[in-house]
């Protein structure tokens, strides 16, 4: 019958990769989201752009990014990460940051100019604009992390290229549905796919209800 | 402040990888995972001895492939050409015979090509070979694959030209979904058929036949080729599939009754 | 005189918003800036500030840096009225007058939050916040939108208190209000200067 001792070692995985990998895309996000966004440099319009189509890069393309370059034949084989959940949080990363910086870059080119403009007038430093500038919308934070996670958790190609989809280690969710429904074991594909929908919904949920709360 | 904890927070993501291994990396086909043998194998010998087995099942040529790039320490795949090349180009240090089973013919119930009466697979590959009968191929460089190709050699006609030969580029199970699907013949090895729980409208209609014979080979990666390879580990992986306890979880493991894979005596 | 500007021009994206701007500005009087929507009111009023600098031109100020100034969509922190109303004091780290606070009646709001007011309601504290200062120089866009009848009499009979020491550079619309409360007055049109004069010749040489 139903093997639940599996499904949630594979749910297990799934969270705890795609946390990791939403936290850090998140606290770059921020970084760079202010650094591109406020400042003004040559190739700006380039790297806006550039991140902007990333932001659709298909999940089987950052696996394969990265393994070839944390395979042993490339550059960073000797960090031995290939096959771990190191590996997968990576691959996720690079699926997910160029859209949370873009939504950042984007709240920030809103809501920046207007509150620079009146805190200078006030006589704010830099430090007291930044700082009222990333405390005063939470909402914005909120809804990057849930679009990021959502991203994240259910991508399939990216963790399982990158990490082998190796029973109890990296088989999370997407990759459990992929080889039990590939068995034919219908049940638990179907059922990890409901509970992928149900994180999904919940998610939807959650961002509609913070976007209203600005 | 935050650009430390950020540091840190990174080195806790790669601290776990970068002190010395205490797994070893298997390069598999897919029909040990499909069966179920590959996990059960991982686990037990973890167990017995505390080394991980983490283990890619990934199809043969890919499994090869992956392994000449030093990115495994063992290899599991069936196609004993291919894997005395492997030995004999030097990424190997030597094949040993693991297991056995047999390839099978799969197809629709009611047979429209009548195979099941055949003698010899050359005769089941030549009716097969008609525009008429859809068949399967795997088209990706697998055991199973090169088995398919080289029955198509023996048998004369080389691969059918034809739209009612069809590549599904993918591994055995979702190949015999397609197959099920399009009512179409496929090739397989027994265990994955057997561990395959949705049989539907397909059913073995040829076996039994000498040429179908699958032997699946093990081979630790030279660590001549890549240093790095965990060798001690694999070789005592090895020892403990051929001749330990991993011998006899291979010999008892069945599915519904059903021994899917055979040991050498 | 207090801010002198010699054929100012400001460009922004490859627009020119403001062009051929001379003008000065006197140190306690009042100043009413007036014209259509986009004829560049309030990016002048942000230059006369020093929010911005001109493309081109000549600019004096004896203000020596920019000074708190009600912006057309202020600023507004998701948080409480009172945390928006004290932001100036957060900065500037020095006491606040809370006179316009008490006569706009806005006490009994302090612990709301700011989304959940009227837009009135906002811009009194809005310009309340402005006010909270004492400063001398007061740089006010469009103080009265949003304002119904009642309040919008409390902030014109508020501001003739104010003028008689102070310097008032102002955007407005309504010709009435500015009849009142002017000295000075400009008039832009498409980011020019059609016609700037005191209250006796502005309004007889007004084509209106």
């Amino acid at each position: 019958m139903l093997d639940t001792s599996k499904v949630f070692e594979a749910i297990s995985i799934s969270l705890h990769v795609s946390f990791v990998s939403t936290l850090f895309a998140f606290l770059l996000s921020i970084f760079f989201g202010y650094l591109i966004a406020t400042k003004k440099f040559i190739l700006k319009k380039y790297v806006v752009s550039v991140l902007g189509s990333l932001t659709s890069i298909p999940p089987v393309c950052a696996g394969l990014i990265v393994y070839l370059i944390i395979s042993r034949s490339g550059p960073l084989g000797w960090m031995e990460l290939l096959y771990t959940p190191s590996a997968m949080i990576i691959a996720q990363f690079i699926i997910i940051f160029p859209i949370m910086v873009t939504l950042i870059i984007n709240y920030i080119e809103r809501e920046y100019p207007q509150l620079r403009d009146e805190l200078i007038s006030y006589g704010a430093s830099q430090k007291d604009i930044l700082f009222l500038l990333i405390t005063n919308q939470k909402g914005i934070y909120l809804t990057t992390l849930l679009i990021g996670f959502g991203r994240a958790v259910s991508e399939y190609g990216a963790a399982a290229i990158v990490g082998g989809s190796i029973d109890h280690v990296t088989r999370n969710m997407t990759a459990m549905i992929a080889l039990e429904t590939a068995k034919g074991n219908i049940l638990i594909g179907v059922t990890l796919g409901a509970i992928l929908i149900s994180i999904s919904l919940i998610i939807s949920f959650g961002i509609n209800f913070f976007k209203n709360d600005d | 402040m935050i650009k430390t904890k950020i540091f840190f927070l990174i080195i806790t993501l790669f601290v776990s990888n970068t002190f010395a291994k205490d797994y070893i990396i298997v390069q598999s086909t897919t029909s040990t995972a499909n069966t179920g043998l590959l996990d059960l194998l991982s686990e037990e010998f973890s167990l017995d001895t505390g080394i991980d087995v983490r283990a890619v099942a990934v199809g043969t040529g890919t499994a090869i492939a992956n392994a000449r790039k030093g990115d495994g320490d063992v290899l599991i795949v069936h196609s004993k050409v291919d894997e005395l090349k492997f030995v004999q180009d030097g990424f190997g240090v030597e094949r040993y015979d693991l297991m056995y089973n047999d390839f099978v013919i799969l197809g629709p119930n009611n047979d429209p090509a009548k195979i099941k009466d055949k003698k010899n697979i050359l005769e089941v590959m030549i009716v097969l070979s008609s525009p008429d009968y859809k068949f399967i191929s795997r088209d990706d460089y697998s055991g199973t694959h090169k088995k398919e190709l080289s029955l198509w050699e023996e048998s004369g006609l080389g691969i059918p030209k034809d739209s009612s030969y069809i590549k599904s580029g993918s591994g055995m199970a979702s190949t015999i979904n397609i197959a099920n699907e399009m009512q179409a013949y496929v090739l397989t090895d027994r265990g994955t058929w057997i561990a395959f729980q949705n049989k539907n409208n397909l059913e073995i209609l040829y076996e039994n036949d000498k040429s179908l014979f699958n032997p699946y080979g093990i081979i630790v990666v030279s660590p001549k080729k890549h240093p790095h390879v965990e060798y001690e580990k694999s070789n005592k992986f090895v020892e403990w599939l051929l001749k330990g306890r991993g011998k006899n979880l291979i010999n008892n493991y069945t599915i519904e009754g059903q021994k899917l894979f055979f040991t050498y005596n | 005189m207090m801010i002198n500007l010699k054929n100012i021009q400001y460009q922004i994206s490859q627009k020119t918003i403001l062009q051929n701007i001379n003008l000065d500005i006197q140190e306690g009087k009042t100043t009413i800036i007036m014209g259509k929507n986009g004829s560049g009111k309030s990016t002048l009023l942000r230059l006369l500030n020093q929010i911005i600098k001109p493309s081109s031109g000549f600019f004096e100020s004896n203000l020596p840096k920019p000074v708190p100034m009600l912006f057309q969509k202020p600023l507004i922190l998701q948080n409480s009225v009172i945390y928006n109303y004290q932001i100036l004091k957060q900065i500037k780290k020095h006491q606040i007058n809370n006179t316009w606070f008490e006569k706009f009646d806005l006490l009994n709001l302090s612990n709301q939050k700011m989304n959940s007011l009227s837009e009135g309601e906002k811009q009194k504290i809005f310009i309340s916040r402005i006010m909270s200062f004492d400063q001398s120089q007061l740089f006010l866009d469009e103080p009265n939108q949003s304002l119904d009848l009642q309040s919008e009499k409390l902030l014109i009979d508020l501001l003739m208190k104010e003028k008689k020491e102070k310097t008032i550079i102002m955007t407005l619309h309504d010709f009435e209000i500015a009849k009142k409360i002017g000295d000075y007055f400009i008039y832009l049109e498409n980011g020019k200067i059609l016609l700037q004069d005191n209250y006796e010749d502005f309004f007889i040489k007004f084509p209106f």
